[in-house]
C-alpha cells in the first residue's frame, strides 16, 4: 500500500464529513431566506454570501478530488446564488426548492461516494437538477411558475428520507437502513479506530485457531478467540454493520460449543472458523476503502454456520429467534429517528428549522476547534519540545558562562526559560483528551441497546471534560462499552417489572467521570436490580471456583468472580451478553493501565462500577528528594508528611528494623540508599529527613537527604529492556535533562517486607 | 577511509544508510580495550558523547542505567562489564553508541568509535570454536579487513542473551 492511496481516502473521508455538516448548515439558511426575503427587497447578503461559500467550498474540494457530477451541480447552485446575491434573481419559493433539492442530489452523491468511491450513478438526477437551476438562472425576478415536480411545502424534512432512497441503489441487504445511518453517525476517526481494532482482533481469532489445530485442547487459546470475537462483534453492531454483526454471533456461537466442548476442534471446524475470519477480513477491507462491508451470501454462511452448531445447546435458540423481530424493529425505530439523530449530534441539540441561526452558527464554532493530528507527530513534537528544554539548560547554565555576570543575558535567558517551560506545559496537555469522546459513543450504543432489550433507559452523562491520556481513553472504550451493555442487559429490569417495584418506567444510566485522589474515576451507575450475591456464588460453586458456600466472603470478593472468563450468570445468551466473556475484557483492559474495578451493588437499588484509573500514565504531582546523587520523584499523594528524626522516637528491633514513633504510631524505616544501592550524604538516622508515605493503609519512612521541591512530572516507562522493576513505577524527565525515577509506594513497601522476610 | 574519524562524519555516513541494500556487509566499528568490534550497520541508530547516567536498582552490573536522549528513556549497557573486562574510567572519547533492535533502543557504552567500514561476507570467518568465556558468545563472526580483525558482535544476543533474563525474574 502507497502512502498516496491512504491520503486519498482521507482525503475523501473528509470530504464526505465536511460536505454533509455544510449541507445541515446550508438548509436552514435557504429556509430562513425565503421566509425573510419579501418580494422586491434583496435578501439577506449575510446569508446568501454564507451559502455560496458553502457551496464553492463543496465545489472546489469536489473538483480537487475529481467529483465532476458533484462540481457540475454545485456550479449551477453557486452560479443561481451568484445572481440571487447581486439582486438579479429573486429569493422565492421555487429557487429555494430547487436549491434544497440540490442539496439533497449533493447528500446522494456523497452517499454514493462513501460506498462506492465515485460519484457516477446519478447523472440523470444530475442533469435534471442542473436543468433547473439554470431555467431559475435564467427566469426574470418575479416570474413564480410552478414546477411540476414541485417537493413538499417544507424542506428541511426532505433531505433526510431522500437521503435514504438515495442510498437505496447500494443497498444490497434487508438491514442496511440502519447502516447507512450508523456510518452517517461514524467520524472518520471512528471509521479508522473500528477497522484498526477489527483487523486486529481478527488476527488474534485466526492465530488462535491455528494454534487450536496444534493443541485442540487449549482452552486459554478458545477463551481468547471468543474474547476478541465477542469484541468484534460488539464493534460491528455498534459501527451499525448488521451483516457482520450477525454472522459474527453466529460464529461466537459457534465458538462457544467449541469452547463448551459441545463440538470438536476438529480440521473441519477450524477450517470453516478460518474461512469466517477471512470473510470478515474481506469485509473489513471494503469498509476500509469506503465501502459499505456487506458480506456476499452471508444467508448461505449462516445457514453454513447452523449446520455446525449442534442442536441441542442451548445457545442456539435464543439468538436467531428474537434476531429477525428485532432487526425489523430496530430499522423502523433508526429509520423514524433519522431526521433528529445526525441534528443532535451536531451538538446543536435543537430543531434547526426552529432556530436555524443559532444552532448552524453554533455549529460551525464547533467544528472549527480542533484539527486532527498525526499521534506520531504530536510524540515528536513533545519529544523535541523535551530536548528544547534540555538545551535551553545547557545555554543558560553553559559552564564557559561561570563567574561572569551579564545582566541583559540573564533578563534575556529567564525570558526564554519561561516560554520554554509555558510551551512545555502546553505539549504536554496536547495528550490528553476530555473522556467526551468515548462518553459520547455510549450514547448510540444506549439507544440501540434500550431498542434491542426492550427497556427505557436515560443515559446521563456526567464529568464529560475530564481529560484523560489518549491511550487510557483507547483503553477504556472497550471496557466501557461491556459495562454499558450489561448494565442495561442484565442492570436494568424490564418496564414492567420496574413499574411493580415502584420505581420509574424508564431506567437511569449514569456515566461519570472525575478524579478522586490522584486517580481518575469512571463510574457506570445503574438504577436496576443490584447484583445477586446468592446467584453469583452458587455460579461460582457450579464452576468450581468456590469449595464452600461462600457465606465468610466480603460482598467485594463475592463480586470478584464475574470477572472470571465464561462466568455468567445470565439465564440466556443473547447477542447483546450473556457469555460472560465482558467483564473479562474488562478486567484485563484496566489491569493493564494498572487500573482496579470497584463494586458496589445494592440488590433492587442498582450497581455501580467504578474504573479507578491511575493517573500515572500522564501526570503526577510529585515530591522531588535527594540521596546522595540520585533525586528521586514520590507521588505527592501518597507522602503523608516529612519530619526530622529525633534520638528518642527511634525504635531498633533485634534483627535491626529501625522504627520511628510518629504521634502513637511506629513506622518502619526504609533507607532507599540501601534499597537501591547507592551512595548517600546521610548514614546517622538521628537528625535525618524522613518522608512518611501510606499506601492502602501500610506506612513507612523513607530515609532521605533532602527536599528538593514539589513538581509535577510526566511519568515516562522506563524501557521495555529494563522492563517493571519493582518499587519503581517509572521515570520522568527533570528540567535539566536528568532523569528522576518515579517511586511506587507501594511496590517499595512490598519489596522492603520482603527483603525483610528474606 | 582514515581510521580516526570524528563522530560527526561517522553520522553523515549513518545518514546515507537508509536504502537497505547499502547496509548490507556495512559495519559501525569501535574499540573496547585493545580490539575492535563491528555491528551490522542497520542496528545503529547514531552515536552521542558521554552523559549523565541515572542509574536504576536491580539491574545486572552491564546495564548503567538510563539516559535521557531528546526526551526518550533508554537504558545503557556498558559493554566492557557485559564482556566481563575491567573497568576503565570513562573519558572524553568514551562514547554511547546507540542501537535499535526490535524497536527497542539502547545505548551501549564503547571506549572509541572508529569508523564504518565494508566487510564482505567472504571476508568473514566463524567464530572461533575453541573459547576461554562465555563472552565468546556473542560473537558473530572474525571480519577480516585491511590485515586487521574486527570482531563482529551479534547485537541481538548481546542484548537478550540468558543472563539479564536471569536477573529480572529474580526481581519479580
Amino acid at each position: 500500500m502507497s502512502d498516496m492511496s491512504n491520503i486519498i481516502d482521507e482525503n475523501i473521508l473528509s470530504f464526505i464529513t465536511e460536505s454533509r455538516e455544510m449541507i445541515e448548515e446550508v438548509e436552514p439558511h435557504l429556509i430562513e431566506l425565503s421566509k425573510t426575503s419579501s418580494p422586491g427587497s434583496s435578501p439577506d447578503p449575510e446569508t446568501t454570501n454564507l451559502i455560496f461559500r458553502l457551496f464553492h467550498s463543496i465545489k472546489g474540494t469536489a473538483g480537487f478530488l475529481q467529483f465532476n457530477e458533484v462540481v457540475k451541480v454545485t456550479h449551477e447552485a453557486e452560479t443561481l446564488l451568484d445572481l440571487i446575491r447581486s439582486g438579479k434573481v429573486e429569493m422565492d419559493r421555487r429557487n429555494t426548492d430547487v436549491l434544497c433539492r440540490t442539496c439533497d442530489i449533493v447528500n446522494s452523491f456523497l452517499n454514493q461516494i462513501e460506498s462506492t468511491g465515485s460519484d457516477t450513478g446519478f447523472e440523470a438526477e444530475a442533469k435534471a437538477i442542473i436543468g433547473e437551476l439554470s431555467d431559475c438562472i435564467h427566469s426574470k425576478p418575479g416570474e413564480k411558475t410552478k414546477k411540476k415536480k414541485a417537493s413538499p411545502p417544507t424542506p428541511p424534512k426532505q433531505p433526510p428520507p431522500k437521503e435514504t432512497t438515495a442510498a437505496e441503489p447500494t443497498i444490497e441487504m434487508g438491514a442496511e437502513p440502519s447502516d447507512a445511518l450508523a456510518q452517517l453517525l461514524l467520524t472518520p476517526e471512528m471509521l479508522e479506530r473500528f477497522v484498526e481494532e477489527a483487523v486486529e482482533q481478527l488476527e488474534v481469532v485466526e492465530e488462535s485457531m491455528l494454534k487450536l489445530q496444534e493443541e485442540p485442547d487449549n482452552q486459554e487459546t478458545i477463551q481468547e478467540a471468543f474474547r476478541s470475537l465477542h469484541s468484534f462483534k460488539g464493534n460491528c453492531g455498534f459501527s451499525g454493520y448488521a451483516d457482520l454483526e450477525k454472522l459474527a454471533h453466529k460464529t461466537e456461537t459457534l465458538m462457544d460449543n467449541l469452547k463448551e466442548g459441545h463440538i470438536k476442534a476438529d480440521a473441519s471446524t477450524i477450517q470453516t472458523m478460518l474461512h469466517m475470519v477471512d470473510v470478515f477480513n474481506q469485509a473489513i477491507a471494503d469498509i476500509s476503502k469506503g465501502g459499505p462491508g456487506s458480506i456476499q451470501n452471508s444467508s448461505v454462511l449462516l445457514d453454513l454456520l447452523e449446520d455446525i452448531i449442534p442442536a441441542q445447546t442451548t445457545t442456539k435458540p435464543a439468538a436467531p429467534i428474537v434476531r429477525p423481530e428485532i432487526q425489523q424493529s430496530e430499522a423502523l425505530f433508526l429509520l423514524r429517528e433519522k431526521t433528529e439523530l445526525p441534528v443532535k449530534e451536531e451538538s446543536s441539540g435543537q430543531n434547526k428549522a426552529d432556530i436555524p441561526e443559532t444552532s448552524a452558527n453554533r455549529s460551525r464554532s464547533i467544528a472549527r476547534q480542533d484539527i486532527r493530528v498525526n499521534l506520531a507527530k504530536l510524540d515528536q513534537l513533545i519529544n523535541l519540545v523535551g530536548e528544547l528544554v534540555i538545551a535551553e539548560a545547557m545555554v543558560t547554565r553553559n559552564p564557559d558562562l561561570k563567574g561572569y555576570e551579564f545582566e541583559n543575558f540573564e533578563r534575556s535567558s529567564t525570558h526564554l526559560n519561561k516560554i520554554v517551560r509555558d510551551l512545555q506545559d502546553i505539549t504536554l496537555s496536547v495528550r490528553m483528551i476530555p473522556v467526551s469522546g468515548v462518553f459520547r459513543k455510549m450514547i448510540r450504543l444506549v439507544h440501540d441497546l434500550s431498542v434491542k432489550a426492550h427497556k427505557k433507559v436515560n443515559l446521563e452523562l456526567l464529568g464529560e471534560e475530564t481529560e484523560i491520556d489518549k491511550t487510557v481513553s483507547e483503553l477504556i472504550a472497550d471496557p466501557l462499552v461491556h459495562l454499558v451493555r450489561n448494565a442495561i442487559d442484565h442492570g436494568l429490569e424490564s418496564p414492567q417489572e420496574r413499574l411493580a417495584q415502584g420505581k420509574d418506567e424508564t431506567g437511569e444510566v449514569i456515566l461519570e467521570a472525575k478524579h478522586e485522589g490522584g486517580e481518575i474515576w469512571i463510574s457506570i451507575k445503574d438504577d436496576g436490580r443490584g447484583l445477586d450475591r446468592q446467584k453469583i456464588l452458587n455460579k461460582a460453586i457450579e464452576k468450581g471456583l468456590l469449595k464452600d458456600d461462600g457465606s465468610h466472603l466480603e460482598d467485594s470478593q463475592v463480586y470478584d468472580f464475574i470477572f472470571h472468563p465464561g462466568f455468567s450468570t445470565a439465564d440466556k445468551v443473547t447477542d447483546v451478553s450473556g457469555r460472560g466473556v465482558g467483564m473479562d475484557v474488562v478486567k484485563r483492559n484496566i489491569e493493564k493501565i494498572k487500573g482496579h474495578i470497584d463494586i458496589r451493588s445494592q440488590p433492587g437499588f442498582g450497581t455501580v462500577i467504578a474504573l479507578r484509573i491511575p493517573l500515572t500514565l500522564a501526570i503526577i504531582d510529585g515530591m522531588l528528594v535527594r540521596v546522595g546523587k540520585a533525586r528521586y520523584t514520590v507521588p505527592l499523594l501518597s507522602i503523608r508528611e516529612s519530619i526530622q528524626v529525633e534520638k528518642d522516637k527511634i525504635t531498633i528491633t533485634m534483627d535491626g528494623q529501625e522504627l520511628v514513633k510518629v504521634r502513637e504510631e511506629l513506622v518502619p524505616i526504609i533507607r532507599l540508599h540501601e534499597l537501591h544501592h547507592i551512595e548517600t550524604d546521610r548514614r546517622e538516622l538521628v537528625g535525618g529527613l524522613v518522608v512518611i508515605v501510606e499506601y492502602r493503609g501500610e506506612s513507612a519512612a523513607l530515609l532521605i537527604d533532602e527536599i528538593i521541591g514539589e513538581q509535577q512530572a510526566v511519568i515516562k516507562g522506563l524501557s521495555n529492556y529494563v522492563g517493571s522493576v519493582k518499587g519503581l513505577s517509572g521515570c520522568t524527565i527533570l528540567g535539566d535533562g536528568e532523569i528522576s525515577l518515579i517511586l511506587d509506594i507501594g511496590g517499595l513497601v512490598k519489596k522492603a517486607q520482603s527483603l525483610a522476610a528474606a | 577511509m582514515s581510521m580516526a574519524k570524528d563522530i560527526g562524519s561517522i553520522e553523515d555516513d549513518l545518514l546515507d544508510e537508509d536504502d537497505e541494500d547499502t547496509q548490507k556487509n556495512r559495519y559501525f566499528t569501535f574499540q573496547v580495550g585493545e580490539e575492535e568490534y563491528g555491528l551490522e550497520i542497520m542496528h545503529v541508530i547514531e552515536v552521542i558523547g558521554m552523559q549523565k547516567i541515572t542509574e536504576v536498582p536491580d539491574m545486572p552490573d552491564f546495564v548503567k542505567g538510563v539516559i535521557n536522549l531528546r526526551g526518550q528513556v533508554i537504558p545503557v549497557m556498558d559493554v566492557r562489564t557485559r564482556f566481563k573486562m575491567s573497568p576503565r574510567e570513562y573519558d572524553d572519547r568514551t562514547c554511547i553508541v546507540v542501537i535499535n533492535i526490535k524497536d527497542t533502543a539502547i545505548g551501549m557504552v564503547v571506549d572509541k568509535v572508529s569508523d564504518v567500514i565494508d566487510i564482505p561476507e567472504d571476508q568473514v570467518d566463524p567464530p572461533p570454536k575453541i573459547s576461554r568465556s562465555a563472552g565468546s558468545r556473542f560473537i558473530k563472526g572474525m571480519g577480516k579487513a585491511d590485515d586487521k580483525v574486527k570482531i563482529l558482535l551479534d547485537a541481538g544476543k548481546l542484548l537478550y542473551d540468558e543472563e539479564l533474563e536471569q536477573v529480572t525474574s529474580t526481581i519479580d
